[in-house]
């Protein structure tokens, strides 16, 4: 009897659900993807693409940048074949948080792996990293987060193709809401001197490198050089401590 | 651009944005991984995280935001709090340079 109490108790105080947890972690990049999206779709409205043209490239692709990129190749007459390459180079990045994310989801069924894949971008792999680091985070928790995301953005986007033409670019005053979180979720991926340094280097590199690199290979390099510098470092004071 | 080269376009996008998505995760996920690379791939998203953003804020609109903005909101506190200066600075430290610097920003 007492036991039984107990047990019910202790489901009363269980934390929130799967999905409530999710959603709780991602809202706040949905709020930044609200005016992005809203600003693809107007930029695809002025390239000749109608709302439903604009809401299947987000579901075929999820790729902010990427798409912003395509649509101003499309309106400037670009090829298919130019706009495909182009669009590869600007996702490769995804290659190194695909890997990382590795290390966390072994032994996964392949269809969840799947799903997993089609919604990594920079936030939610942000996200997710943070969440796996600093908490109990399953990969359906990742799913769900990475669906969230992808579904506003390819709302918002539906929605600025729609009212394109009633909306001013930047005029909704968000544009740094991504950035800001970007600052919050980098502290706290912060665990130890080693992940500073390799900060640090990263986004020095990156920086000098944004500057004589054209396009976004600069992130690439720049996550290659500093990941490889740290390791040699704590390599270094593990042998000499 | 017509409907049918408009879904080769965005189906040749998806196809080249899924797949450096997928592969790693396929691929590592099914393998014991070397101690070496797995330390390595914990350093990245650190990585990643960081040349992201670091040139995203030094971009000039950033600096004004990020920077300008809550030193001027530091100032105009401290101009109100600090008995004394409310009404004899003027130039670069006066309240007007505050008021007209915030109309900037907010009506580009």
């Amino acid at each position: 009897m007492n036991f039984a109490i107990e047990k019910r108790d202790e489901k009363k105080n269980y934390a929130p659900s799967l999905l409530i947890r999710s959603l709780l972690a991602i809202w706040p990049v949905c709020l930044g993807y609200v005016p992005l999206g809203l600003a693809m779709g107007v930029l695809g409205e002025k390239a000749g693409l109608n709302p439903l043209q604009v809401m299947f490239m987000s579901l075929f692709v999820f790729a902010g940048s990427g798409q912003f990129i395509a649509v101003s190749m499309i309106a400037a007459g670009a090829s298919i074949s130019s706009i495909i390459i182009t669009t590869f180079m600007i996702n490769l990045r995804h290659l190194l948080m695909s890997s990382s994310l590795a290390v966390y989801f072994r032994g996964i069924s392949r269809k969840k792996i799947f799903l997993l894949s089609y919604g990594i971008v920079d936030e939610t792999f942000a996200v997710n990293m943070d969440k796996l680091k600093n908490e109990d985070w399953t990969i359906e928790n990742a799913i769900i987060v990475n669906f969230t995301a992808f579904f506003t953005w390819a709302i918002s986007t539906y929605l600025g193709c729609y009212f394109g033409k009633f909306i001013p670019e930047n005029g909704f005053g968000l544009d740094y809401a991504l950035t800001a979180m970007f600052i919050s979720l980098i502290i706290f991926q912060l665990n130890g001197s080693i992940y500073f340094i390799t900060a640090i280097i990263s986004g020095s590199v990156a920086v000098v490198a944004s500057i004589y690199i054209p396009g976004n290979s600069y992130i690439i390099i720049a996550s290659l050089t500093a990941a490889t510098i740290g390791v040699i470092i704590k390599k270094r004071n593990k042998e000499i401590g | 651009m017509d409907n049918y080269s408009y879904f080769i376009l965005i189906l040749g996008m998806g196809i080249v944005s899924f797949i450096p998505r997928w592969f790693p995760l396929f691929l590592l996920s099914r393998r014991q991984m070397p101690e070496l690379l797995v330390e390595w791939l914990g350093l990245i998203p650190v990585s990643i995280l960081s040349a992201l953003l670091l040139p995203a804020l030094v971009q000039k609109e950033s600096q004004e935001f990020l920077i300008l903005f809550p030193l001027k909101w530091l100032w105009l506190f401290l101009h109100l709090s600090l008995p004394g200066t409310q009404n004899h600075l003027e130039g670069p430290l006066s309240l007007e340079w505050f008021y007209t610097g915030a109309w900037d920003l907010f009506s580009d």
